[in-house]
C-alpha cells in the first residue's frame, strides 16, 4: 500500500475505534491488532503523527488522565466534525472497495 | 480557528514538547511492561518495544511537525546553532563580516546620495500631484529674454529635433493660475542670487521670488512668522520677505527678534515676517534657498527682464493637479488655452509652424538639476561598486566553500542523526544570512560616514555649498537588507547544496577529505577566478581614471597658478551700478591698494578668471577678409605680469591704453592667434574690427598660450582687451600662503566701500580642482575601490591556498617523509593558486578591451586601451597574488611530518 493510502486507512481506523469512546494512543494499537487478529502490523509510532494531525484538523480532541495503570496518559476523544469525518472516510471506503470489487468480478 | 492553535502551539511550545515526551515515554513503558509480565529481561522488554515503537526521534519531530509551528522553533535553532559555529572560526568570521561590510557599506553609501539626489520626493503634502510647466517645439522662441536657472526634465520619446524649456513668461503664469478646474493651485518661482544685508555683513544668497500661492500650494508653512500670501504679491503692497531656517541660524544667531527686523537688498528694506522651519522642501534638491520674496518686487531688484513681458520667459510654473484630473487632461486643457496665444498678437513666440507644445511633467521628486550634473559620474560609481560587491560576494562564498569542505564530517554526523537534506541546507543558509547581517549593520555604519565626506567632497567643488541629506532614511534601509539578504543567501547556498548531498559513510570513514581538491571545489575555482576577473577590471579602469587626472593636472597652463588668490567683486550693493563710469577709476585704486598690501607681490583683475569655466567670445575680422569667433578676455594692467604669462612681442598695457576715449583701441593676442589669423606679417601693428563696434583694434603685443576656460581643451587664439570690468576677478600674486592674506583683503575691499561684497575667494589652485573636480571624485573613488578590490581578490586567493594546504597536511607529510624537497611542496601548494590567478588576469584583460571604451569622455591623454595601463595593472595583481599564494604555500613546508601523517 502506498503511503497516502495506509495514512487514510490509518484516520479511518482511528476515528471508528473512537467512535466506542476515549482511548489513548496504546489501547489504539492493541485494539487494532487485537480486531484484525494482526493482519495489521503498523508500527506503532506511526499511529502519533495521526493522532496529532488529526487533533490539529479538529476531528478529535485530548485530555490527560489516569489511565488503567495509575500513570497519566493522554486520552482522545471523537468531536462532531470528527464523527461527519468518518462517515465521510467510511463512504469513501466502501466506494474504493465496491469499485475494486466490481473490476475483479468482470475483467 | 486554525491560526489561534497555531499561536496557543508557538506560546506553550515548551510545554508542549514536553507533553510529547510523556505521551511517547507512556507507550513504550506500558509496552515494556507487558513484555516484562510475559517474561522479558526489563532490558530485553525495553528493547523490543523500542523497536516495536520504530524510530521515536522521527516520530517526535513528525508529530511536532503537525503543530505547523515548528519552522519557527528549527529556525531559532539554526540561529544559536550558526552563531555558535561561527564563533568557532573567529578568523574567518571577522574577515568575512568587514569584507561584506565594506562592500555593503560602500553600496549603501552611493545609494543613499542618489537617493537623496533623484529618488527621494519632495517632503510636501502629497508631492505626487504637484507638476511643472514645460515647452517644446521645433525652433527656440523669440524673446526678449531668456532666464533658466534648474533642470528642466528631458524626456519625450517623439523626437530628438524637439528644443524645450521650463521657463515660461508671467501671462502664461497667470492663465495657469486661472485654471481653477484643472490645478487645486499653482504658483510661479525665479530663482535670483542677491546680496542680503539684515545685520551689518551683507552676503551673497541664493532666494527665490514666488508668486503669493506658493506656500499654500505646495502645503509647507513658516515655523516662525506667517508664510507669504496672495495679497503680498500685489503692486503697492508693504515689502515682506521670509527667510530660511538656515539663514537665520548661521546670519542671525537664532534671533528670536528676528521677525520685524528690515532685510536690505540692493538698498531697499523688506520687513521679515516669517523664518521657514529645519527640513523645509527644497524645489531642487541639493540647492538650498535662503530667502523667498514676492515676485511683484523682481522689476525693482533688477530691471530687466520685465516681469508682466509677454515675450521674457524667465518663471518656472508649478501646479497641483485637482484630485480626479489627470495628467493627460490637464494637458490637453493648458495646450487649448495656452497655445493660441502663443502663435497669435504682434510678437508672438512661437510659429505655428514650430508646432508648440505644453507639456506637465510630474516633479514629485523636484526639479532634479542635481540629478543631471552628478548622473553619470554617480552611475560610473554605482557599478564600479556594485562590481566589488560582487566580489565581496565570491570572496566570502569561496571564504565559506573552504571552510564547509573542513566541516565535512560535522554535516554527515548530523545527517546520521536523522537531519534531513533540506535542513543542513537551511542551517548553512542561516549561518550565510548571519553573516550578511552582520556585514550589513556594520556597513550601514560605515556607509554613513562614507556618504558624508562624499558629500562634503561634492559640495567643496561646487559653485555654491550643496546640502545633500544623504541620510540613511527607509528607501536606503530597505535597499540595504535586500542586498544582504541577497548576498547571504547567494554565497550561503553554495556551500549549502554541497554539503547536503555528502555521502554519509564515505566522509565518517576517511580520515581526512578529499586528497585531491578537483573534485570538490570547481565552484571555489571558479569563484577565485571571477575575483582576480573582477579585481583586475576594476584596477584598469582606476588607472585610467588615475592616468587621466595626472595628466590633466600636468597639462602645461601658460601661467602660473602658484601662489595666485582670486576673489570677484560685486560693487553693486555699493552704489555702484554697472554701466557707472566710476567703475574703471575703482578697480585702479583697488588694485593699487592690494599691490601695497605686504605679502602681494603684484595685483591685477580681469573679467573672468582663468580656468574658472567662464569664456567671452566676440566677433572679428580682419581687413578685407570675412569675420569669424574669437575668445576674448577683458584685463586690467599689469595682468600678464601679475599671471606670469610670457611677452613674446611688443609690449603689454600702460595706464594710458584703459581710457576709454583711446583710438584705435590697443589689444594684445596670443601666439596661437598670430600663427593662425596673422599668418606672415607678424602681428604687431596690425588692426582688426569687431563687429558692431566703430573703434578698431590694433594690435600691440603678442603673448605666450594660455589655457581659457577648459582644462581639456587645446589653447585657442585669445585676443586680450584692455576694458572697464563692472564685475571684475582680481588676482594677487603672493609670496607665500596666499589664503594668510584674506583678512587683509577683505579689509582693503572695505576700505574703498565698506558695501562691496567679496565673492567667491579662493586660490587659483583651488579653482584648477574645482574645474577638475569629476576627474578627480571619479579618479579618487576608483583607485580606493581598486585597491580593495585587489585585497579582497588577494584574500579570496590566500583563503584558498591556505585551505589546499590545510586538507592536504596529510598528503604533504606523507611526501616529505618520503624525501619531498620544500621548494616542490611550496610549488606543489601554490601551483593551483598561481593557475587561478593567470585565468582571471586573462578573462579581466579580455572584458577590460571591451568595456573601457564607455569610459570614453572622461579620458584624457591615455587610451581607453593602454598597453602599458593593463600591463601595469596585470604585474600589480600578479605579484601581489604570487604573494597571496607563496605566504600559505610555505607553511606547507613547516609541516613536520611526523605531526601531518596522523592528522586527520
Amino acid at each position: 500500500m502506498g503511503k497516502d493510502q495506509l495514512q487514510g486507512a490509518l484516520d479511518l481506523l482511528v476515528l471508528k475505534i473512537l467512535q466506542r469512546g476515549p482511548s489513548h494512543g496504546y489501547a489504539l494499537v492493541q485494539r487494532i491488532q487485537q480486531i484484525s487478529e494482526d493482519a495489521l502490523r503498523v508500527q506503532e509510532g506511526s499511529l502519533y503523527p495521526a493522532l496529532h494531525r488529526m487533533e490539529q484538523a479538529d476531528w478529535i480532541t485530548s485530555e490527560w488522565k489516569p489511565s488503567e495503570n495509575g500513570r497519566r496518559a493522554k486520552y482522545y476523544k471523537l468531536t462532531a466534525a470528527g464523527r461527519r469525518q468518518l462517515e465521510r472516510e467510511q463512504e469513501e471506503w466502501s466506494r474504493v472497495t465496491g469499485a475494486v470489487a466490481k473490476v475483479l468480478r468482470f475483467a | 480557528m486554525g491560526v489561534m492553535k497555531k499561536l496557543r502551539a508557538l506560546w506553550r511550545r515548551g510545554s508542549l514538547d514536553t507533553e510529547l515526551d510523556e505521551e511517547v515515554r507512556f507507550h513504550i513503558e506500558t509496552k515494556s511492561r507487558e513484555y516484562v509480565e510475559a517474561g522479558m529481561t526489563p532490558q530485553e522488554a525495553r528493547d523490543t518495544a523500542m523497536r516495536d515503537f520504530g524510530r521515536v526521534e522521527q516520530t517526535k519531530d513528525e508529530c511536532r511537525d503537525t503543530r505547523g509551528t515548528q519552522w519557527i522553533g528549527n529556525f531559532w535553532q539554526d540561529l544559536r546553532y550558526g552563531i555558535r559555529m561561527l564563533r568557532k572560526s573567529p578568523g574567518f568570521t571577522i574577515v568575512a563580516v568587514l569584507t561584506l561590510a565594506l562592500g555593503i557599506g560602500a553600496n549603501t553609501a552611493i545609494f543613499s546620495i542618489i537617493n537623496a539626489v533623484a529618488l527621494r520626493l519632495l517632503p510636501v503634502h502629497d508631492p505626487q500631484q504637484l507638476v511643472l510647466l514645460e515647452w517644446t517645439a521645433r525652433k527656440q522662441p523669440t524673446v526678449h529674454a531668456y532666464v533658466r536657472f534648474a533642470a528642466c526634465p528631458p524626456d519625450f520619446q517623439d523626437s530628438p529635433s524637439l528644443v524645450s524649456g521650463c521657463s515660461v513668461s508671467y501671462p502664461m503664469f497667470e492663465q495657469v493660475r486661472a485654471a481653477r478646474d484643472v490645478f487645486s493651485g499653482a504658483f510661479a518661482f525665479a530663482v535670483a542670487n542677491k546680496t542680503i544685508k539684515v545685520t551689518d555683513r551683507p552676503t551673497q544668497r541664493r532666494g527665490m521670488f514666488v508668486s503669493g500661492d506658493f506656500f499654500s500650494t505646495l502645503g509647507s508653512m513658516t515655523a516662525l512668522g506667517r508664510p507669504l500670501n496672495p495679497s503680498d504679491d500685489v503692486p503697492g503692497a508693504t515689502p515682506v520677505i521670509v527667510l530660511s531656517d538656515h539663514y537665520w541660524r548661521t546670519e542671525l544667531n537664532s534671533d528670536p527678534t528676528a521677525l520685524g527686523k528690515t532685510a536690505l537688498i540692493n538698498r531697499q528694506p523688506y520687513r521679515i515676517v516669517g523664518i521657514t522651519g529645519h527640513g523645509f522642501p527644497e524645489l531642487d534638491a541639493g540647492t538650498p534657498i535662503d530667502f523667498w520674496l514676492p515676485l511683484v518686487y523682481a522689476d525693482t531688484i533688477r530691471p530687466l527682464p520685465k516681469r508682466t513681458d509677454g515675450a521674457s520667459l524667465w518663471l518656472d510654473v508649478m501646479a497641483r493637479l485637482r484630485p480626479g484630473v489627470t495628467q493627460r487632461r490637464a494637458e490637453a486643457e493648458i495646450n487649448a488655452r495656452l497655445i493660441p496665444n502663443t502663435t497669435a498678437g504682434p510678437a508672438p513666440l512661437f510659429n505655428a509652424s514650430d508646432t508648440p507644445r505644453l507639456l506637465l511633467p510630474s516633479v514629485a521628486t523636484g526639479l532634479g538639476t542635481l540629478r543631471m550634473v552628478f548622473g553619470k559620474p554617480l552611475f560610473v560609481l554605482m557599478t564600479i561598486v556594485g562590481l566589488i560587491l560582487l566580489l565581496t560576494c565570491a570572496n566570502v562564498a569561496g571564504l565559506m566553500l573552504a571552510r564547509a569542505s573542513a566541516r565535512e564530517k560535522e554535516m554527515a554526523v548530523r545527517r546520521t542523526l536523522g537531519a534531513g537534506r533540506w535542513r543542513i541546507i537551511r542551517q548553512l543558509l542561516t549561518e550565510g544570512i548571519l553573516l550578511s547581517a552582520a556585514g550589513g549593520a556594520l556597513g550601514i555604519l560605515l556607509a554613513r560616514v562614507a556618504a558624508k565626506s562624499l558629500v562634503a567632497f561634492l559640495s567643496s567643488n561646487w559653485y555654491f555649498p550643496l546640502e545633500i541629506n544623504a541620510a540613511i532614511d527607509g528607501h536606503v534601509l530597505i535597499f540595504t537588507i535586500a542586498v544582504s539578504m541577497a548576498v547571504g543567501i547567494v554565497f550561503g547556498l553554495a556551500p549549502a547544496l554541497r554539503n547536503s548531498r555528502v555521502d554519509v559513510v564515505p566522509a565518517l570513514g576517511r580520515g581526512q577529505t578529499s586528497a585531491d581538491p578537483k573534485q570538490s571545489s570547481r565552484l571555489g575555482r571558479a569563484l577565485v577566478v571571477a575575483q582576480v576577473a573582477i579585481s583586475i577590471l576594476v584596477l584598469v579602469g582606476a588607472a585610467l581614471l588615475g592616468r587621466t587626472l595626472v595628466n590633466l593636472e600636468r597639462t602645461d597652463l601658460g601661467f602660473k597658478p602658484d601662489g595666485l588668490l582670486l576673489f570677484e567683486l560685486d560693487m553693486r550693493a555699493g552704489g555702484v551700478p554697472l554701466e557707472d563710469p566710476r567703475v574703471n577709476q575703482l578697480n585702479q585704486e583697488l588694485q593699487n591698494r592690494l599691490s601695497d598690501l605686504p605679502g602681494v607681490v603684484s595685483a591685477s583683475y580681469s573679467g573672468d578668471a582663468l580656468l574658472a569655466g567662464g569664456r567671452a567670445t566676440t566677433r572679428v575680422n580682419l581687413p578685407g577678409e570675412p569675420p569669424f569667433d574669437v575668445d576674448t578676455l577683458a584685463v586690467g594692467p599689469a595682468y600678464f605680469e601679475t599671471m606670469r604669462i610670457p611677452l613674446m612681442a611688443g609690449r603689454t598695457f600702460i595706464k594710458g591704453d584703459f581710457v576709454s576715449s583711446v583710438k584705435p583701441k590697443p589689444v594684445i593676442v596670443n601666439r596661437t592667434f598670430s600663427r593662425k589669423n596673422l599668418g606672415d606679417g607678424g602681428p604687431l601693428g596690425r588692426t582688426l574690427t569687431e563687429a558692431g563696434n566703430p573703434v578698431q583694434w590694433q594690435v600691440i603685443g603678442e603673448v605666450g598660450d594660455t589655457k581659457y576656460d577648459s582644462l581639456r581643451d587645446d589653447m585657442r587664439p585669445m585676443i586680450f582687451v584692455p576694458d572697464t570690468l563692472p564685475f571684475p576677478v582680481f588676482e594677487l600674486r603672493t609670496e607665500g600662503d596666499p589664503k594668510a592674506l584674506i583678512s587683509m583683503v577683505y579689509n582693503t575691499v572695505g576700505s574703498v566701500n565698506h558695501d562691496f561684497v567679496v565673492l567667491h575667494m579662493m586660490t587659483q589652485t583651488e579653482q584648477i580642482d574645482r574645474n577638475i573636480f569629476q576627474e578627480r571624485l571619479v579618479a579618487a573613488l576608483s583607485i580606493l575601490f581598486g585597491l580593495l578590490g585587489l585585497l579582497l581578490a588577494c584574500i579570496g586567493l590566500y583563503g584558498i591556498v591556505s585551505y589546499g594546504v590545510i586538507r592536504r597536511t596529510h598528503e604533504i607529510g606523507v611526501r616529505m617523509a618520503l624525501g619531498a624537497q620544500s621548494d616542490e611542496m611550496i610549488w606543489l601548494s601554490a601551483r593551483q593558486g598561481l593557475a587561478l590567478t593567470l585565468a582571471g588576469i586573462v578573462i579581466g584583460l579580455a572584458i577590460a578591451a571591451d568595456v573601457t571604451r564607455y569610459l570614453g569622455s572622461l579620458l584624457f591623454g591615455v587610451r581607453a586601451i593602454d598597453p602599458l595601463t593593463f600591463g601595469a595593472m596585470s604585474l600589480l595583481l600578479g605579484s601581489v597574488a604570487f604573494l597571496a599564494c607563496y605566504l600559505p604555500a610555505r607553511r606547507a613546508t613547516r609541516i613536520d611530518p611526523m605531526v601531518a601523517l596522523r592528522h586527520e
